[in-house]
């Protein structure tokens, strides 16, 4: 009897502790959720405090407006010369080499008929050198869009990585303002000879793409890349990209006149 | 003696066990007390009608005439909540640095959804993978997502080190629609442009000067464009949904949000060569909205 009494003391006991801790280990969670609460609702309360809001009537404007956008002249002499540039390469390259070389970084007419996805209205209309980065595959995808001043190509490169390249000859003239000039200088310091165009190029990324920026012929193009992970050594490494944007493609070599 | 040793071993457990479970009671009465307050409850905030007075922020406060003199109305949206919005590259804590950038890329452009939206973080805020980090436990329908102000969240830090972004990575901003509901709201052309590209889970549109804007996580089995149309400004272009995919179809999950990128090709002055690149469209949206807000 005396047996058993002890044994269930010793389960209220048992009880007793697992109780405790039961209470404890609910009360550091509920500790953590209140005080988490508490964070939240105090930030959310400063936040709200810190926030500007716009007169109903005669509001301040917002920003600074970006004064102008203007036209870019077109260095089409500079495109034939850097067609020429590449095609001499070319020739020296097989006259010196001895044994299969790599070909020669650089511009390559690639005339839009060629390309089975391209619609050559689209490439005639563009007024400035229509660029897309070479690759089988991109040949095989190749699709071209057109606002005459502007395009964008667009493509499957390989498996898991899109790409989109885009140009435009005309510019936002944002001015000299401190921050945007601060943000500029940033970009420019961050550029890299891209030798093929002879031009600087800088890379930028997200979580949405890898982008190649790159101003040649007197317009500006952007190369993206989409890689299906962005860790993806395509997207994340500089060597995928700046290889593309070294090999590339001129659409509409005969744009311009003569 | 051993009888009655265990016998008041035996009370003296009974008595704590008693104790125990009504502390264990009342502690529980007030905890759940507690979160009775908790707006956090996964349900998406009504759709209809104003919020008090409280919920509007401190600019909806009613003024006394002693202290200082009344403020001039602020604006409102179509629920009649204030606008308010936190300044450019004023990001949360512990979200990355934040890109200051006052410009106003587009003055004339339509703001990029048809309802009142909020612009805010999807990561490190309720229902986001980042949100312990300010205490913003919960589910992404979490009323306090869907109120103002609004805060900007490019550059905000996703682990993709580049040059706009030191130690940060997000070049676009996150739109929450009107309410948490998916596929019920519509994004809408900015500007007359052309559909240059759908794929995976964007929609991307470029303008004639080559301004790019990229819609993100439309429902994409159900846009009202196809690659290659002219879009006037305002046409709906599709659904804000939380599509996101890989190149072979396979779905990657994420939040019920529209995440709206632009680029441009810009220079500080007229002769200089250009930069495309993305630009963060914050401000540019601040007056959108504005607008929008007056009906301009």
């Amino acid at each position: 009897m005396g047996t058993g009494n002890e044994r269930g003391d010793v389960m209220k006991f048992q009880i007793a502790g697992a109780l405790c801790t039961l209470m404890i280990a609910g009360g550091s969670y509920a500790y953590a959720q209140t005080a988490n609460r508490q964070n939240a609702d105090a930030l959310e309360s400063e936040l709200k405090n810190r926030a500007l809001t716009r007169a109903a009537v005669d509001p301040a404007p917002v920003g600074e407006v970006a004064k102008e956008t203007v036209e870019s002249g077109v260095n089409w002499i500079e495109m034939r010369t850097a067609l020429a540039l590449t095609a001499r390469r070319e020739v020296a390259a097989q006259q010196t080499a001895t044994r299969a070389v790599s070909r020669p970084p650089g511009m390559r007419a690639a005339p839009a008929e060629t390309f089975k996805s391209v619609v050559v209205r689209e490439v005639n209309l563009t007024r400035l050198p229509l660029l897309a980065p070479e690759g089988p595959r991109v040949a095989e995808t190749l699709k071209v869009y057109s606002l005459g001043d502007s395009y964008s190509a667009t493509a499957e490169v390989e498996d898991g990585v899109s790409m989109r390249m885009s140009g435009s000859r005309r510019k936002i003239v944002v001015g000299e303002r401190p921050a945007a000039l601060a943000r500029m200088r940033a970009m420019r310091a961050q550029e890299k000879p891209l030798a093929s165009l002879e031009t600087p190029y800088v890379v930028t990324r997200s979580d949405s793409s890898t982008d190649l920026s790159f101003s040649k012929f007197g317009a500006g193009y952007v190369l993206s890349l989409m890689c299906d992970d962005p860790a993806d050594a395509r997207c994340a490494d500089d060597a995928f990209i700046v290889g593309l944007a070294s090999n590339i493609m001129l659409l509409n070599p005969e744009a311009g006149g003569q | 003696m051993r009888i009655d040793r265990a016998s008041e071993r035996g009370n003296a457990a009974s008595w704590l066990l008693a104790l125990l479970v009504i502390a264990l009671l009342i502690g529980g009465w007030f905890w759940l007390r507690g979160n009775s307050g908790s707006p956090s409850n996964g349900e998406p905030p009504a759709d209809d009608g104003p919020p008090s007075d409280e919920q509007d922020g401190p600019e909806n406060g009613p003024a006394d005439p002693d202290d200082e003199p009344a403020e001039p109305p602020a604006l409102v949206d179509e629920d009649g909540r204030v606008f308010s919005y936190l300044p450019v590259g004023d990001l949360l804590p512990n979200s990355g640095p934040g890109l200051a950038d006052d410009t106003v890329y587009r003055s004339d452009i339509l703001f990029p959804t048809e309802d009142a939206v909020y612009l805010n973080s999807q990561v490190y805020r309720y229902g986001g993978m980042n949100g312990a980090l300010n205490g913003m436990n919960g589910a992404q329908c979490d009323a306090r997502n869907y109120d103002y102000p609004w805060q900007d969240t490019f550059c905000e830090k996703r682990d993709r080190n580049q040059p706009l972004c030191p130690g940060g990575g997000h070049e676009g901003l996150d739109i929450r629609p009107h309410t948490c509901a998916k596929n019920t709201h519509w994004a809408v052309a900015v500007e007359d442009a052309r559909v240059i590209d759908v794929r995976r889970h964007w929609v991307t549109l470029q303008t004639e000067d080559g301004t790019l804007y990229n819609y993100l996580h439309l429902k994409m089995d159900a846009l009202e464009v196809a690659e290659g149309d002219l879009v006037a400004k305002g046409d709906r272009i599709g659904m804000i949904s939380d599509n996101f995919f890989k190149s072979d179809g396979t779905s990657v999950p994420t939040t019920t949000h529209l995440h709206f990128e632009m680029y441009e090709n810009y220079v500080a002055s007229p002769g200089d060569d250009p930069l495309f690149t993305k630009v963060n469209p914050y401000v540019t949206l601040v007056a959108a909205y504005d607008r929008k807000l007056r009906a301009e």
